[in-house]
């Protein structure tokens, strides 16, 4: 359930945003979730819909964008994403590998009024 | 209109857990995070640990413990301070309730410090405390699964104890598939094989923990 303190920080981040913006409405969060970071979007959107209500993002929809994690091979160079929890290149086999992508939790905007 | 953002999520519990990070390195306190399922076997490592270090370190224990302070008299009795954090129910440590206890200890007095976290292998793996390293604590009746399942924990720890091996012949573990698929997420991680409630396999855990102490 990291799900609901993961939304509690967003909300902190996007209502001080729309302060600053001056915003009364917030219509939609557009939030970037790497798939490493494991979160369950039933979860999510139940603690955003729960975070949401009596704010001024009571009526604001969640969008959730899965970035895949990509990683590269120290040995061949190879870049790759991993979609089968097969945690090796493809190409050499090699299992020394960097994370290029997939820990995102990264709040890209907010619309809204 | 669109607003864009750009901001990460959970940053305000990174710039914590490096001020900590930079803390400890200042007083030359090491703090390892003791990772595991509930019952995987980290209160009894801790157990087992303290028995061994006895006077030849000075040991601090920051205990997260979902409502209980069970876990915290169990190893009261080794003389080792010990705060406890009860999160009242939340899954995982953050870096600002270890913040609130590193306060309660006389770091200039510490050489160790283990947090053993909530027991949980999803959340505490996303949630940095300033730790030295990660210590990822599984046993052989879980399954052996769990390296592939979750990646992001098994990636990060910088040892991983493998417990109650003498029950192995009792359950459907498969320990190759478990070493392949561990080294698959984390090649070189040392892997130190114990059944901890006979106090056994903990020679390799001991070395590591001097030799980090030392270096």
């Amino acid at each position: 359930m990291h799900e609901v303190s993961i939304v509690n920080d967003l909300f902190r981040i996007v209502l001080e945003v729309a302060e600053k913006e001056k915003l009364s409405r917030i219509d939609r969060v557009n939030f970037q979730v790497g798939r490493m970071m494991q979160v369950v979007p039933e979860l999510f959107r139940f603690a955003f819909d729960s975070a949401k209500t009596g704010t001024i993002a009571e009526k604001a929809t969640l969008e959730i964008e899965f970035v895949p994690v990509r990683m590269q091979c120290r040995h061949c160079g190879h870049a790759f994403d991993v979609e089968t929890q097969e945690f090796h290149c493809p190409r050499c086999r090699g299992v020394n590998l960097d994370l290029l992508q997939g820990k995102e939790l990264f709040i890209k905007s907010i619309e809204g009024e | 209109m669109e607003i864009k953002v750009m901001k990460r999520v959970l940053d305000r519990n990174q710039d914590k857990a490096e001020q900590i990070r930079s803390l400890l390195k200042d007083r030359h306190v090491r703090m390892y995070n003791l990772i595991s399922s509930p019952g995987a076997g980290k209160t009894t490592l801790l157990e087992q640990t303290c028995r061994h270090l006895g006077g030849s370190l000075k040991v601090g224990i920051i205990e997260g413990d979902v409502y209980t302070d069970r876990d915290a008299q169990r190893l009261k009795q080794y003389g080792f301070p010990i705060v406890l954090i009860n999160t009242e129910g939340g899954c995982h440590l953050d870096s600002n309730s270890i913040d609130g206890a590193l306060k309660e200890f006389d770091l200039d007095e510490m050489d160790l410090l283990f947090v053993e976290n909530v027991g949980n292998l999803v959340c505490p793996s996303h949630f940095d405390l300033g730790e030295t390293a990660k210590i990822a604590v599984v046993s052989t009746s879980e399954g052996d699964d769990k390296p592939i399942k979750y990646p992001m924990l098994f990636r990060d720890a910088r040892v991983v104890v493998l417990n109650k091996m003498d029950l192995l012949e009792y359950t459907n573990f498969n320990y190759d598939a478990f070493v392949k698929d561990l080294r698959q997420v984390n090649p070189n991680v040392p892997l130190f094989e114990t059944s901890l409630t006979r106090g056994e396999g903990l020679d390799g855990w001991y070395r590591w923990l001097e030799g980090e102490t030392n270096a």
